[in-house]
């Protein structure tokens, strides 16, 4: 018998009903208990682990450290300041009231404002972002309740409005807006790391296994094409010149004809990157490749190419000018001035309308059009800058039967600034377009050049000698024709003005009295160095191309040649050999050829100024593997080339400008803290550095 | 004292036995968790467990040895140190924020409150064992409750809320396995539901007609309802006084447990914080000593009040279901003992025993899960705490004592 049984029927309580009542109570709540944990485990399960997760986990996003915009010489264009952004957690603060007056004491803002914001029902606001650092301090002073201090990066620019349009701007979240900024803004961001924590109760962090990747991969850096030097000087002339004529506005380029680099693109209307929300919105645009208009007769030295090349005109064809009225089926073609006959040379040198328009005629739609389109016209450049445009060049079949005449002499034709001066670097190369670059090279995070651009070729467009004879007639422009202006004592230039009416919406036809002034020229006339377009919109007067924008290239040129540019305008094979024979041309360069960056930006982003800029000179990293860098030029100050390792020099005591200044000048990247006096430095005097190091100065007032 | 023989042998109750040591090592394993100071390392609060787990057995030892005649005898004894006790531990007792629960001893520190529960089951049971005891009428459980509510008012001076509700639940089982008619324990429960729901008090007339309307009609001596009818007004009308006169941390407990999310940074919090444990710790859990919640420390008390959490966030819903799988065996057992036991103190002991052993898991993991407002309760023989396993592990062998004597009379 089973044993269980025998012991319940001796007792005969086993199976009772007050045990099994009892039980059924006890078994009733236990599986409630286990009903309670099936649905905490394994129905609420994912829920609540997210939970403990969020919790546990921290979640820190380490921001990289943007690239810099270099110019070719690698001057920093840009740079990133830490500074303080202060945010208010409202739920914190007692007194509304006496916070916002600490706060409007120290920033200077309105104490309404600050007291609404503070009295805001959420638990965090904004007060103030990237506050001056002396602001900042007096406001930590205070030690307000529920106000925070936290870091950001503000971008800043160094040359204020200097570059503007190439160089752009970024928001406020370092985000690039405009320019070089916007352009190369994923390379320039870089990667952002993130780095996951435990976090415990005490909110101690540890930091998780998981965490992969603790540093944030830095921006790249860009190096441009542009000069600083030569941007400054043909800043300073562009405004000059229409401040002087009151224009509507101006842009010139500067290019390098071999190569394609371009070495200066200045607008004007201009901003300051620093603050461009300051400007109206029409001085952002970089007009150079935004806007389009009719070149005039800058475009006949096209005309003039196309027709030698074609055989339809050679040097010693002759045209009768109609004493400056010549009629083209219904539709008549005046010049200034009236003019009988003339030879090819002369007609370009006149710059004769009613004789071109006979040359085209002469060369025809359909060769007049494909070589407007193979000098460049009508198609993008495919330059690293935003917002270009095509320009207007229509096809020969939507032509007029006056088309071919208009076009000829550069009318029913708009063209960026940028397209025209591509396309005169072809006449001064030899007849090949070359491809216009604005990047140099990228750098990675350590100065390495991880991808560097070399000159394009795009097309040969017409023989070196249909080159040459136009460069030779380009040469009389400026020596007895509508380009005098534009010749300087010291070289040969050659150039082509142009004066074109405005074609104004609303208006139909031109309209009168608006005038586009164009020069475009070369210098020197052979070998050149540089070929410049100077476009100055809506001047005041006559407005001719010889009278308003010749001047500017030869103030510019003349300028070059007294300057530090000689040995642009020098041409460049004696540029070569004036380097190898004398490495440090440049460090005698005299300030005082003033190159205008003194004066602009606020006070506390001071610019580096005119003597920052000299003495930056480039960093050997570059040259190392750039070997046909035209302007490699190095600073005396800086001694690399004798292999004994440069020393830190002794900064303490100067202030941040002239820290800076030699710091830049021994190729060091210099961040700084706090301003006023170099209060600290790393590294020490006297230590070894290398091009490319980094320096860090704390700074402060007195 | 007398030797054991091979009948005895035979029906000492080894289940009981293996699985309260099983537990009692589980809770060591958990504590150690609970205090990780890293690989090798044993923290203090686990030597001392296992001390007081070492001692525990030998007191299990004795406490078999002794005959259930002598533990009847003993009982008002027990009872009145007891009392004692606890009456010393309100004048000199020690404990945090404003509490008196600990005696200091020299050494140690002992919890009255702890073994005064299983004194009021002994005194309890052999008042319902006695041959004159009459439990016909609810007039007849005047003395059994003074009996009870004498230490609970102590321990509730403590204030020690938890315990003290335990000593109240303990009684029912009891006095139902004593023969008690339900109708009687459920009039018992009026006062206790009318304290509850006399904070609406349209709710609470309703109650007391409905409660009058069925004495009215029920067949009972007038004294019976009478005593029953003013009990259940007069509790109802004390409520709001004694709602007051609640430490404010108690009161925050029971609205913390009413909305947990509105008292999430104070008193909600340890609710959250375990119920996230619990649930993160899904079907299988995050493994031995790899509990997040735990380690982290957002975890409250986890090596007392909340070692269950503990136990679920590591061994998940499985661990759980294991270990109190394991307090339904001994609870089991331990009821079908009392069944067999011909000796009516010694089953009335047994269910004491098993329903305060059943009582305290079920509020403690009811805590843990929210079921109930935080008590500040040990789950026994699991958690961290000397007095709590020596007595827990007395009491079991007491009843193991009368697994060997059950065919005594």
């Amino acid at each position: 018998m089973h044993r269980l049984t025998a012991k319940g029927t001796k007792t005969g309580q086993v199976h009772s009903k007050r045990f099994s009542v009892t039980l059924l109570v006890g078994l009733g709540v236990w599986a409630f208990i286990v009903l309670r944990l099936i649905l905490i485990q394994v129905v609420h399960a994912p829920r609540l682990a997210s939970l403990a997760e969020r919790q546990q986990v921290v979640e820190v996003k380490l921001a990289p450290e943007r690239g810099q915009i270099y110019d070719r010489n690698m001057v920093c264009l840009t740079d990133n300041l830490t500074v303080s952004s202060i945010c208010a957690y409202p739920g914190e603060i007692k007194s509304p009231r006496t916070v916002a007056r600490g706060l409007s004491r120290a920033l200077g803002g309105s104490t309404a404002s600050y007291e609404a914001r503070l009295r805001k029902n959420t638990s965090f606001v904004w007060i103030e972002r990237q506050v001056e650092p002396a602001r900042a301090e007096a406001l930590a002073v205070l030690d307000l309740p529920g106000i925070e201090f936290l870091a950001e990066t503000k971008r800043i620019y160094p040359f204020g409005r200097g570059a503007c349009h190439v160089i752009g701007y970024t928001d406020i979240d370092g985000g690039g807006i405009s320019g070089m900024e916007s352009r190369m803004d994923d390379l320039l961001t870089g990667s952002e790391a993130t780095v996951y924590y435990y976090m415990d109760s005490r909110r101690q962090r540890t930091p998780a296994p998981a965490s992969t990747r603790t540093t944030p991969d830095d921006g790249m850096s860009v190096v441009l094409t542009i000069d600083m030097n030569l941007q400054a000087i043909v800043e300073v002339e562009l405004e000059r010149t229409v401040r002087e004529y009151e224009a509507k506005s101006g842009t010139v380029i500067v290019q390098d004809p071999w190569t394609g680099d371009i070495l200066a693109m200045a607008n004007w209307p201009s901003f300051d990157c620093n603050a461009p929300d300051r400007f109206a919105e029409e001085n952002w645009r970089n007009r150079a490749v935004t806007d389009q208009f009719e070149p005039g007769s800058t475009f006949k030295v096209f005309t003039a190419c196309a027709s030698l090349a074609t055989g339809a005109a050679d040097m010693t064809s002759v045209y009768y000018a109609f004493q400056g009225k010549g009629r083209f089926g219904s539709f008549t073609i005046r010049d200034v001035k009236p003019h009988g006959w003339m030879d090819f040379e002369t007609a370009l040198v006149k710059s004769s309308n009613v004789c071109f328009a006979q040359i085209a005629g002469e060369v025809g739609a359909n060769p007049l059009y494909s070589y407007a389109r193979d000098f460049g016209f009508g198609c993008l450049t495919a330059v690293n800058l935003p917002g270009e445009v095509r320009g207007t060049l229509r096809e020969p079949t939507e032509w007029s039967s006056r088309s071919v005449h208009t076009i000829g002499i550069g009318q029913e034709i708009a063209v960026t600034a940028l397209q025209l001066v591509t396309a005169y670097s072809a006449i001064a190369n030899g007849g090949c377009l070359m491809e216009p670059r604005i990047v140099k090279a990228v750098l990675d995070d350590d100065g390495r050049v991880v991808e560097e651009a070399s000159p394009c070729v795009i097309r040969r467009v017409v023989d070196p000698e249909v080159a040459a004879a136009v460069r030779g007639i380009m040469l009389e422009v400026t020596e007895r024709g509508t380009g005098m202006n534009a010749s300087p004592d010291e070289v040969t230039v050659a150039g082509k003005t142009g004066t074109a009416q405005k074609v104004v919406p609303g208006i139909r036809g031109y309209a009168p009295g608006k005038w586009v002034s164009s020069f475009v020229g070369l210098a020197p006339a052979e070998d050149a160095g540089i070929v410049c377009l100077v476009v100055i919109d809506e001047p005041r007067g006559r407005g001719l191309g010889g009278q308003v924008a010749a001047p500017v290239f030869r103030r510019i040129v003349e300028r070059l040649i007294r300057g530090s540019g000689h040995d642009l305008v020098l041409g460049r094979q004696r540029l070569r050999r004036r380097v190898d024979r004398d490495p440090h041309t440049v460090s005698d360069m005299s300030v005082a050829s003033g190159f205008g960056y003194e004066d602009c930006g606020s006070d506390l982003f001071a610019p580096v100024g005119a003597v920052g800029i000299l003495s930056a000179l480039p960093l050997h990293s570059l040259a190392d593997v750039s070997g046909n860098l035209t302007a490699a030029i190095r600073p005396a100050s800086c001694d690399v080339d004798t292999g004994a390792p440069a020393r830190m020099p002794e900064l303490r005591g100067m202030s941040v400008r002239a820290a800076r200044r030699l710091a830049s000048s021994f190729g060091l990247a210099v961040a700084f803290e706090g301003n006023g006096l170099v209060q600290a430095q790393s590294p020490r005097s006297g230590s070894e550095i290398e091009v490319g190091d980094r320096v860090f100065l704390t700074c402060a007032p007195g | 004292m007398q030797f054991l023989n091979r009948r005895q042998l035979r029906d000492f109750d080894y289940g009981i036995l293996i699985v309260t040591l099983v537990i009692t090592v589980i809770g060591i394993l958990m504590i150690h968790s609970a205090t990780y100071e890293g690989p090798g390392a044993l923290s203090a609060l686990v030597k001392r467990q296992i001390v007081w787990a070492i001692a525990g057995l030998f007191v299990m030892g004795l406490a078999i040895l002794i005959s259930q005649d002598t533990l009847e005898g003993l009982a008002p004894f027990f009872y009145g140190v007891a009392l004692l006790l606890l009456a010393a531990v309100l004048i000199i007792g020690v404990g945090k924020m404003g509490e008196r629960r600990w005696l200091e001893l020299g050494l140690i520190r002992l919890q009255p409150s702890e073994p005064a529960k299983y004194a009021v089951i002994l005194v309890l049971a052999r008042y319902l064992a006695s041959r004159k005891t009459r439990l016909s009428r609810p007039m007849h459980l005047l003395l059994p409750l003074i009996i009870v509510l004498v230490p609970t008012a102590l321990v509730l001076r403590e204030p020690d809320l938890g315990t003290s509700i335990i000593f109240a639940l303990i009684i029912v089982p009891m006095l139902f396995w004593a023969g008690v008619r339900p109708i009687y324990l459920l009039l018992l429960a009026a006062p206790v539901l009318s304290m509850v729901i006399a904070f609406n008090w349209i709710a609470w007339s309703i109650f007391i007609a409905l409660v009058g309307w069925f004495l009215y009609t029920s067949r009972m001596f007038i004294s019976d309802k009478l005593l029953i009818f003013v009990m259940t007004v007069g509790m109802g009308r004390m409520s709001p006084f004694l709602w007051n006169h609640l430490k404010d941390y108690q009161r925050h407990r029971v609205l913390a447990f009413l909305n947990p999310e509105k008292y999430r940074f104070s008193t909600g919090y340890q609710l959250i914080q375990s119920k996230i444990a619990i649930g993160s710790g899904s079907a299988f859990g995050k493994g031995f000593l790899h509990g997040t919640q735990k380690n982290y420390a957002f975890l409250p008390e986890q090596h007392t009040d909340f070692i269950f959490s503990v136990l679920a966030e590591e061994f998940g819903f499985l661990g759980c279901l294991v270990v109190i799988g394991l307090y339904l065996y001994i609870i089991v057992r331990m009821l079908r003992l009392a069944g067999l036991v011909r000796n009516r103190f010694a089953g009335l002991v047994i269910v004491g025993v098993s329903s305060a052993l059943f009582i305290q898991m079920a509020i403690n993991v009811g805590v843990t899960l929210g079921l109930s407002p935080v008590t500040g309760m040990t789950l026994p023989l699991l958690s961290y705490g000397g007095s709590s396993l020596l007595v827990t592990m007395a009491s079991v062998g007491i009843v193991l004592g009368m697994s060997l004597r059950r065919t005594e009379y």
